[in-house]
């Protein structure tokens, strides 16, 4: 898997490992420069609250730093900072009750049925901060807690994190196939429920 | 060059937006959408709706708390190191 923020200039994620095993505080610096926002964004994404968020970024890191030197490198540094964030924050909702309401299935029939629902009306295109408005992200706040977590989190690292389908199904443990079926049916679940919005956008009211 | 149906479209749009699919069929959806209103809605409300969700999820941690997790971070190893 490539690192995710190579470039030239910068070390490999796996050298920043050895190098912080070997003493060079700076190298911890440098890995929470790249990951801190990323996992909180992650944590944060799933969990929906920014304290429970906190706790487990803290949570993560502290493991993650405690068990360095057991890091094998048989997958990249990356992918197993996004397990350990992972498992931990899916352990934090265990710990809350309620959270996720829609089942994988009800979520794969909105293929279907969004053929059915999307209407096929006059269509003119509005400038792009028309869209960010304070009601459409409500609308899609709320959606967003409708989701599955293993949607969200799928979600969250291939639309705004950025991660290739191969990566997110190594991080996940699932086929590229699974990843993009579970990505195209949770935009698809988001862009149902924002249907009136878009309708309104669209045609005007 | 077969025709699609609408149907179709949705089912590859997500590849068909990652520019993952073989030539012929991303031209074949790409030449309905162009002549389908319902289609392009399709796209483009799609389109939108990654962009509201990434804007939703833009969110950077509290202040501090960085420098919080590092200070455990080395206090935690610290530890270790003196049993």
């Amino acid at each position: 898997m490539r690192d995710i923020n190579s470039n030239s200039k910068q070390l490999p994620d796996e050298k920043l490992v050895e190098r912080f095993l070997e003493g060079d505080k700076s190298a911890l610096d440098e890995l929470l420069q790249r990951y801190h926002s990323r996992v909180y964004r992650l944590a944060y994404g799933i969990l929906r609250n920014p304290q429970d968020a906190e706790e487990v970024i803290q949570e993560v890191f502290l493991r993650v730093f405690q068990k360095l030197d057991s890091f094998k490198g048989e997958s990249s540094f990356s992918s197993w900072l996004y397990r350990v964030a992972i498992n931990t924050t899916y352990m934090k909702l265990r710990d809350r009750k309620g959270v996720s309401t829609f089942s994988f299935d009800q979520v794969g029939k909105l293929l279907d049925e969004e053929m059915i629902k999307s209407g096929s009306g006059e269509w003119v295109a509005r400038p792009d901060d028309e869209l960010l408005t304070e009601e459409a992200l409500r609308i899609i706040s709320e959606a967003i807690d409708q989701l599955p977590d293993d949607f969200k989190t799928v979600l969250i690292l291939r639309d705004v994190e950025g991660l290739s389908t191969d990566e997110v199904a190594e991080i996940l443990g699932l086929t590229p196939a699974a990843v993009k079926s579970r990505l195209h049916r949770a935009r698809l679940f988001l862009r149902d429920k924002l249907e009136d919005f878009y309708k309104q956008l669209f045609e005007g009211g | 060059m077969r025709k699609l149906t609408c149907k179709e479209v949705l089912q590859h749009l997500a590849e068909y937006l990652e520019q993952e699919l073989a030539p012929e069929l991303h031209q074949a959806i790409q030449s309905h959408i162009e002549k389908c209103p319902f289609c392009q809605r399709l796209v483009e409300s799609y389109k939108r709706t990654i962009a509201l969700f990434k804007k939703a999820n833009h969110i950077e941690p509290p202040k501090g708390s960085k420098e919080r997790l590092k200070k455990r971070i080395i206090d935690q190893l610290a530890k270790q190191t003196d049993v």
